[in-house]
């Protein structure tokens, strides 16, 4: 709807100048961004030091899944991460309260309202990591693969974003949740590596139980055609699911919110 | 004496209240050392030849995880937040010093941690079927300790710097992306030093990070010559002089600075 | 009245609460079993608020003040009752029914604190779909009747509580609500700056015939501002209606106030009335209504009077009387 494109783009705005309010934010994000980049690199060479492949993967790979887990994870700090981690933050001091008499859908509202347009950059910076190893590794990648690749990763960042928020949801129950920044860590680091390496049943328990493994290990396991095609179907699935789920269990909360407390 | 056991008392109860949040910065603290075990025992199941072997892997990424508990510190976010604000003047007046305060809050909730910890261990344990290399020589653990003693002290005076610079930054997040970084390469909590390679890993030897986490567990896994240990006990030793000399002068010269401003 | 536009009909909000024993022992056992209690935060309340109607909802903490707001704005849904605003039902939130109502409630916030609080006037205008030209007429009135032109363009946080307050005022009048829900307005505020608030709530009711409800426990605010006062206690409505009936039907006594030119023993102002307060030179006296003109004549003739005031009694005092009265009922 026109409006609801219209109060994300005023949001989008108010956010931005918020974020340039410090001015040392842009320069900090840049450094960052790039240190942490580089680092991870070193991480995979002295991984793939010792062995040419590890369960299947060879240092080129990985390196592209590094820098896909980079794109993915900063994306996610664009749009959404800030918003879903003041949640808590919300509930315990009420401004939850004025969000809720605002003629908008509070979900939305929530969701976007603290994006951080200029992580972009670290977005960037997973791009290059992608384009160094594809040139390394010399291969041709259909045009299939790279849609199967975007629409998974797509669906990845929507399994993201419903696991995230409902975890936040959580908040409304037990009143105080500092540990949503830490939950977000926990979910997100093994995110870097292919879940192929926690072995067998941890991996099935991470794809399917807990679907982790279709943010970012499934998707480009699929640009390499290491995995069969409907598994994006699966992907797919589990992201409608999980968007499902935060909005039924936000209302759901809500519900609860504004019938228990005074 | 008697308020610090109050203090205690309270801090604990207080934490009672979130315990929630507790044990999730405790999984959080585990989370790179489980990560870390994952990434090398695939790559010692791709066949490759490792200084350390399968139980020894598991041991040094359990004793990683519980030493990453025992060393933790996260004062300086609160401390940066009070002289921010202005509430630090409290310090100046109260009769608990701010690094005791500090201290007592960081221990009280170690306490709840190490039991969350205990059953992450016996998850890892059970996970790899109880194949682990427990180390048994009695004066590798008094060294152990002597050196985790100091590494949690290295690790609170250096958080603690880390808070007091906000008398001087208003925003130390900078500074603590940075040192958290730095931390992922060099403190062996999801790549163990030995396995570095030679450039890194010479700085390594010489950078705080490797005695806050890695260095104990080296000498417990009897893994250093003699010389080693020697070198690496003198560089601890280095490293807990300069933060302690470093907090002292932070702190005075802070506490000058931020009276000049009339708090 | 014509129809009203805001209806409640024995309105009741219970909740539970659980209780916890202090000390460490208290905290580990309350992880183990909870005790709760349940609280009647609204126990049967009706009334009708008309058009342009400017009601004040008085009563200590707690009394159940907030309670009702919420539920009139939507934020709570009762335990059980009838609510009907602007021929909505709260506690569905309609859109149409939001666009018209604004909630202010005293600590909560809504401006973005490192920018200038322009910025969250434009976020605002977006949110409730306001047209360019009547924000632009509102926001030029607004800033007219509260006087913040210079300060616009100034980061919210580099602004005194007052300046704040004005502004958390534009955000939420930008769309020009029919409804103002304002909780505790002037709590926290300084003497001038109370005066000012009171002075611009009164100002924006006539002008824009807005129905403003307020609640406060602060007997300024009900004495400079309201004609229609709601008094509610433990849930319950005590009292509905005009000030002045208030102060006839629960005040039998007024208060008379001496300044002496010399000492006087305490004892003999016994044969006056009831001696509330002496600080030489100053002794408050209350006497009953119909003895006032007896009483001041006699203070005038044996006392040596430099001055003599006579007032009301407090409306605190009123209120007190208000709230003993029906506990002893109950």
């Amino acid at each position: 709807m026109k409006h609801y494109f219209k109060v994300f783009l005023a949001l989008l705005n108010i956010s931005a100048k918020n974020y340039l309010e410090k001015r040392w934010n842009v320069f900090g994000i840049i450094t960052n961004s790039t240190i942490s980049l580089i680092i991870m690199v070193i991480f995979v060479n002295v991984y793939f030091s010792f062995s040419k492949e590890i369960f299947g993967w060879t240092k080129y790979q990985v390196f592209l899944l590094t820098g896909i887990y980079r794109c993915v994870s900063s994306l996610f700090y664009v749009l959404f991460f800030r918003s879903i981690n003041w949640i808590p933050n919300y509930v315990q001091r009420g401004t939850l309260d004025i969000f809720l008499t605002k003629p908008i859908n509070s979900q939305f509202y929530i969701t976007f309202r603290l994006t951080r347009i200029f992580e972009l950059f670290s977005v960037l910076t997973g791009l290059v990591l992608v384009y160094y190893s594809l040139q390394k590794m010399d291969i041709m990648v259909s045009i299939i693969n790279w849609s199967f690749l975007i629409l998974g990763l797509l669906a990845g960042l929507l399994i993201l974003y419903g696991i995230y928020f409902s975890l936040s949801t959580l908040s409304i129950w037990i009143g105080r949740f500092s540990g949503i920044t830490d939950v977000f860590y926990i979910l997100r680091e093994p995110l870097a590596i292919p879940l192929d390496l926690f072995g067998k049943t941890t991996s099935f328990v991470l794809t399917f139980i807990i679907p982790l493994g279709f943010i970012i290990t499934v998707p480009v396991r699929l640009f390499f055609g290491m995995s069969p095609w409907y598994f994006l179907f699966f992907g797919v699935f589990f992201a409608s699911l999980a968007v499902w789920f935060s909005s039924w269990f936000w209302n759901f909360s809500l519900k609860h919110y504004t019938s228990a407390s005074s | 004496m008697k308020k610090y056991w109050v203090y205690f008392k309270l801090n604990f109860q207080e934490m009672l209240e979130y315990r929630t949040d507790v044990i999730i910065w405790t999984l959080s603290g585990a989370i790179l050392p489980l990560i870390g075990l994952t990434i090398w025992l695939a790559v010692l199941g791709s066949g490759a030849k490792l200084a350390y072997s399968y139980p020894e892997l598991v041991t040094y990424f359990i004793l990683a995880m519980t030493v990453e508990i025992l060393v933790g510190a996260w004062g300086a976010w609160f401390i940066s937040e009070k002289i921010n604000n202005g509430d630090f003047s409290v310090y100046l007046i109260k009769p608990v010093s701010v690094l005791t305060e500090y201290f007592i809050q960081n221990m009280s909730e170690k306490i709840f941690k190490i039991f969350v910890i205990i059953f992450v261990i016996i998850g890892v344990v059970l996970a790899s079927q109880g194949k682990i290399a427990f180390p048994l020589n009695i004066l590798n653990w008094l060294l152990f300790f002597t050196s985790l003693l100091m590494s949690i002290l290295i690790a609170f005076l250096l958080d603690f710097i880390l808070g007091l610079s906000a008398f001087w930054f208003h925003e130390i997040d900078f500074f603590k992306n940075y040192i958290s970084l730095s931390n992922q390469l060099f403190s062996g909590k999801l790549i163990p030093v030995a396995f570095l390679p030679a450039t890194l890993f010479n700085l390594a030897v010489f950078l705080p990070f490797r005695y806050i986490i890695s260095f104990p567990i080296e000498v417990l896994l009897g893994k250093l010559s003699a010389e080693n240990v020697v070198l690496g006990f003198g560089i601890q030793f280095f490293w807990l002089t300069f933060f302690f000399l470093g907090y002292k002068l932070t702190y005075s010269k802070g506490i000058k600075l931020y009276q000049g401003f009339g708090g | 009245m014509e129809e009203p536009i805001i209806k409640v009909g024995d309105l009741k909000k219970y909740y539970k609460v659980h209780q916890k024993e202090p000390g460490l022992i208290g905290s580990v056992k309350s992880l183990f079993s909870r005790k709760y209690y349940d609280v009647k935060a609204v126990d049967g309340v009706s009334f009708e608020i008309g058009e342009g109607e400017l009601v004040g909802f008085i009563g200590p903490n707690g009394a159940g003040k907030t309670t009702t707001l919420k539920v009139l704005s939507g934020l709570l849904y009762p335990t059980s009752g009838k609510v009907q605003v602007l021929d909505f039902t709260p506690w569905e939130r309609k859109t149409a029914f939001q666009k018209q109502f604004s909630l202010v409630m005293g600590q909560k916030n809504q401006l973005w604190w490192d920018l200038p609080a322009m910025e969250s006037f434009i976020l605002n205008k977006e949110i409730y779909e306001v047209p360019d030209d009547q924000y632009k007429k509102t926001l030029d009135e607004l800033v007219e009747l509260l006087e913040v032109e210079d300060i616009l363009k100034i980061q919210v946080r580099k602004l005194s509580l007052g300046q704040r307050m004005k502004m958390e005022l534009i955000a939420a009048l930008i769309h020009s609500p029919k409804i103002l829900f304002l909780d505790e307005p002037t709590i926290g505020l300084d003497v001038v700056m109370q005066k000012k608030m009171r002075d611009f709530i009164r100002e924006y009711n006539k002008r824009f015939n807005a129905t403003i409800i307020l609640t406060s426990h602060y007997m300024d605010d009900v004495k400079e501002l309201c004609e229609r006062v709601i008094i509610i206690d433990h849930g319950k409505i005590l009292f509905d209606g005009k000030l002045e009936a208030i102060i006839k039907k629960f005040a039998d006594h007024k208060l008379l106030t001496v300044i002496l030119e010399r000492e006087v023993d305490a004892e003999k102002f016994r044969e006056i009335g009831k001696l509330e307060s002496y600080e030489f030179p100053r002794a408050v006296i209350s006497v009953k209504r119909s003895k006032v003109s007896e009483a001041a004549a006699k203070l005038l003739k044996d006392f040596p009077v430099d001055d003599l005031n006579i007032e009301e009694a407090q409306i605190e005092d009123i209120i007190r009387e208000v709230f003993t009265a029906e506990n002893v009922k109950s």
